[in-house]
């Protein structure tokens, strides 16, 4: 808003009169200089240059004619967790301590997710059935180190991160900083994003490889379903019982059409139509405590067969279950201004696809909304900064190409199953993330100055490689009981015959000795063993193609010589050739038949291979940037544009 | 009752709804002062509150003796109900004029108003059969879903988004929301009633013959005050009490 619109609406409502005085207040930078930061998620270079050619990212040639276009170094892995905690810290994995998006806990061998941790009460106040929290528990970040914004406040700059990937919880309260977290926020269930799709058919969703329920429904000929959604497990109460809400779907088998029923709220909505975001109330406690939600429902088909979907039950902005912005009122200024929004950190529902929910046009819908709503959130942010940093980051890049990658490689196994009325999906979204930045570009003047980054490029996906599988056909890992391979994580392994395994979609593990539970490899025997590794993974070749899959397999020690590596980390990283990636199965530790077979999924593009493969990209307004830069370096030189180089002293 | 808020509105309507609210509520406060000045004993109150105040210096004043403090204190209780008795009338009273007034203000400042950036969902129920064939297109607005019928119970519902604050759809006798100037009614719904209706749910036209209600949910509105968003039942509350107090104050009316 202007301020002269805000001056405007002080004199006609009197409560702004409040907002004016608390501004009043506000501190402004010390330099006066602004910095938009435009954070796409997989903007690769190449595409983007082929595009700025083909003249559909004009804003983005402009930026570059402006002031530089580089390649800009990612992080090792490549995955969008360490890229963006190198970013945020200015430094490497071992400092921040994100590896990969999975890491595993040595003694117990169980995965988690690396960005964030929610940890019980430390104690409670039991009566009855009821448990009451009397200190601890909570959500924590588990990305380490110093944010490069810090330098910012302390100096009295205006930060404001939009949707900051890898910064959930967001950080304590400042009165120069705006923080709404981004990737690795999840969903009020916990989880990064869990559909719901309710159905009287549900034998006809034969993949079970979770990202979601499906909960088999029935119409007991008054044309209604009673569906039940299930909300977050209620930790006030023994046992943590999930909570639920009811809704009733009122089917019109005529008019093709449902009307969904939920507390003192309805909505109709036809075939292939969304909903509108709807409000959830999970009582944890009547009314004492309830937990604020919101879904979007999709019915995909109403005849033969009932299919509904409901979205990933999503913290509330208005009304936030868990801390998703700072201050807490932000998040709900935000959506009072631009309206409900995805709140998880993975909007896009590409489980959804992978699974045959949707298909490629139900998909398409729901990444548009996101786009749509991520557009929308970036038009407030934009119309209401001043000074200072504002760093924005959109996620449908990457998401949509790791799903569409397919319909542009006539090398993947599916492009013959893709339908040709995709082939433009890709460069549709660069050209809409190219309209983002003509936005930006509205507000450049000799005190404004915008960089337009990535994390990563990309890569096709076209050759699922087992790791695990790998390792026990060449005599790395014993798999003692082979009917279960497919089953619980490790669960065929014979730990005493095995000294390496592969977790996580690049992390390499030695079976080491008074670490691992049940450790065999001595100090004295892993360097030897991680080079054996090395000389084997890439020296092994694709017998379908003659390629060689691993393009380097990168010992920790050596790739980050000097720091005291923590016990999460993974021994070695794969780096993966172009057309690679670790399998799906690989990523939980499993062992499937066969070492290399084709990518099925239509997730068909991927990043998590070498990092020389796939940097990301750099276009700026600012001159003089330096030689090959690295996303960890980006901090430095944010600090340094606002501060006028008093960073660089 | 729609006429005489239409008239006491009347210098509001261009103005932010907020305005229109806190004119209101400031009203009701000091009327409703003045009703509880003409309707509750003043005297009786004046005394009951001297006594009650010596009864809290004695407390003070005997700490050391506890028997007294405890007589002192049981005498205070019982004090407090006597003085709620005092207060029932009066409150039974404004009671009447606070539902009639809470109703317009429902009316007329709880909803936002209709517009083609919110989906809004209707549900006529229909008395003994629903209309049948294709419904056409609404004279304002835009239908947004098919029409859902249920005919087990009668009802039909679909989802809409208005166009300049109304949505009218001839063919099932709606017509919803409204066009008129900040601090009109908002047309919610339909049902049969009488006087008693129309007093209680302004918000509600006269059904059409052969439905029994509509229902609408259209998008709740919120007033930003002091950084944190009010419904317009708080923004009265607080507003309608503090103008309460400060007439009490101005009038010397004993409460």
């Amino acid at each position: 808003m202007k301020r002269r619109d805000f001056l405007k609406k002080a004199i006609l409502t009197p409560a702004a009169i409040a907002a004016l005085s608390a501004g009043c207040g506000k501190t402004t930078g010390r330099s006066g200089k602004r910095l938009i930061v435009l954070g796409v998620d997989g903007m690769d270079p190449s595409l983007v240059e082929s595009f700025m050619e083909r003249g559909l990212m004009p804003n983005t040639r402009r930026l570059k004619e402006m002031g530089s276009f580089n390649r800009l170094g990612t992080s090792n892995p490549p995955q969008s967790p360490v890229a963006w905690s190198n970013f945020i810290t200015g430094a490497p994995p071992p400092v921040h301590g994100i590896f990969d998006f999975i890491h595993r806990d040595p003694a117990t061998m169980m995965p988690y997710l690396s960005i964030s941790e929610v940890t019980p009460p430390d104690s409670t106040l039991n009566l009855g059935k009821l448990r009451l929290p009397l200190s601890g528990g909570g959500v924590n970040l588990l990305r380490r180190g110093t944010p490069f914004w810090d330098t910012l406040l302390d100096k009295g700059i205006p930060v404001t991160m939009v949707k900051l990937p890898v910064d959930f919880p967001p950080p304590a309260a400042n009165k120069n900083g705006l923080f709404l977290s981004g990737l690795g926020t999840p969903d009020v269930r916990g989880s990064q994003g869990s559909f719901t799709f309710f159905t009287d058919d549900p034998r006809s969703i034969s993949d079970n490889t979770g990202g979601g329920v499906i909960i088999p429904v029935r119409d007991y000929g008054d044309g209604c379903y009673t569906c039940r959604v299930d909300g977050p497990a209620n930790s006030l109460i023994e046992g943590n019982p999930v909570m639920s809400v009811e809704v009733k779907a009122w089917v019109d088998r005529e008019s093709k059409a449902v009307r969904i029923d939920m507390g003192d709220a309805s909505v109709v909505i036809g075939e292939k139509q969304w909903s509108p975001w709807m409000h959830f109330s999970f009582s944890a406690l009547g009314p004492i405590s309830t937990v604020h939600a919101i879904g979007r429902f999709y019915l995909k088909e109403i005849t033969p067969k009932f299919k509904l979907y409901l979205s990933p039950i999503n913290i509330d902005p208005e009304n936030p279950a868990l801390p998703i912005s700072s201050p807490d009122w932000y998040s709900r200024d935000l959506a009072e201004d631009a309206g409900l929004f995805y709140t998880q950190g993975f909007p896009e529902d590409t489980k959804a696809l992978s699974r045959g929910i949707f298909d490629d046009d139900d998909y398409l819908s729901q990444a548009n909304i996101v786009l749509e709503e991520r557009m929308s959130l970036f038009h407030s942010v934009l119309s209401r900064y001043q000074e200072g940093l504002l760093f924005f980051y959109f996620t449908s890049l990457d998401l949509n190409v790791h799903m569409f990658y397919r319909s542009m490689d006539p090398a993947s196994p599916l492009y013959g199953t893709t339908d040709p009325r995709f082939s433009g999906v890709i460069a549709d979204l660069y050209s809409r993330i190219d309209i983002a930045v003509g936005q930006a570009m509205e507000l450049l003047d000799d005190r404004t100055e915008i960089i337009l980054l990535s994390d990563h490029g990309f890569a096709p996906f076209r050759r699922s490689f087992n790791l695990n599988s790998y390792l026990a056909a060449e005599g790395f890992a014993d798999i003692s009981s082979p009917y279960e391979r497919n089953n619980d994580m490790f669960a065929c392994l014979d730990w005493s015959k095995t000294g390496a395994y592969g977790l996580g979609l690049n992390g390499l593990y030695i079976n080491q000795a008074g670490r691992e539970k049940n450790g065999i490899v001595t100090a004295d025997d892993k360097r030897s063993l991680m080079e054996n590794l090395k000389t084997s993974l890439e020296s092994a070749v694709d017998p379908l193609t003659g390629d060689k899959p691993v393009k380097n397999l990168f010992i920790l020690e050596d790739t980050y010589p000097g720091y005291q590596m923590p016990p999460w980390a993974p021994d070695m990283l794969v780096g993966y050739s172009r057309g690679y990636r670790a399998s799906w199965e690989t990523t939980l530790g499993a062992f499937p038949e066969g070492v290399i077979t084709d990518n099925m999924d239509p997730w068909s593009g991927t990043h998590c291979i070498s990092p020389d493969i796939c940097p990301g990209s750099l276009i700026t307004s600012v001159r003089n940037m330096p030689e090959n830069p690295t996303l960890t370096e980006m901090g430095s030189i944010i600090n340094s544009i606002l501060t006028d180089g008093e960073e660089d002293q | 009752m729609n006429t005489l808020f239409d008239l006491l509105l009347k210098p509001f309507q261009s103005l932010d709804p907020l305005w229109g609210l806190m004119w209101i509520s400031a009203l009701s406060g000091v009327m409703m002062i003045q009703v509880f000045k003409k309707t509750s004993d003043q005297q009786a109150i004046s005394m009951l509150r001297r006594k009650m105040g010596s009864r809290a210096l004695g407390m003070l004043l005997f700490l050391e003796s506890p028997p007294t403090v405890l007589k002192l204190a049981f005498g205070l209780i019982m004090d407090n109900f006597i003085y709620l008795w005092h207060l029932l009338k009066p409150m039974l009273i404004i009671t009447i004029p606070f539902i009639l007034i809470a109703a317009q203000l429902d009316a007329r400042y709880s909803r936002e108003p209709l517009n083609a950036d919110y989906l809004s969902t209707v549900t006529v129920y229909w008395e003994s059969s629903i209309l049948s064939g294709e419904p056409g297109e609404p004279e304002a607005g835009t239908l947004i879903s098919p029409v859902v019928t249920i005919a087990d119970s009668l009802e039909q519902s679909f989802s809409f988004t208005g166009s300049n604050g109304v949505f009218v759809f001839g063919a099932m006798g709606i017509d919803l929301g409204s066009s008129e100037p900040t601090g009109s009614i908002m047309i919610r719904g339909a049902e049969k009633g009488g006087i008693v209706q129309t007093l209680l749910h302004p918000w509600n036209m006269e059904a059409p013959a052969d439905i029994v209600k509509i229902e609408s949910f259209t998008q709740e509105k919120n007033y930003h005050i002091f950084g944190s968003r009010w419904g317009w039942f708080t923004v009265f509350l607080v507003f309608s009490s503090v103008w309460a107090i400060l007439g009490a104050v101005i009038f010397k009316v004993k409460v």
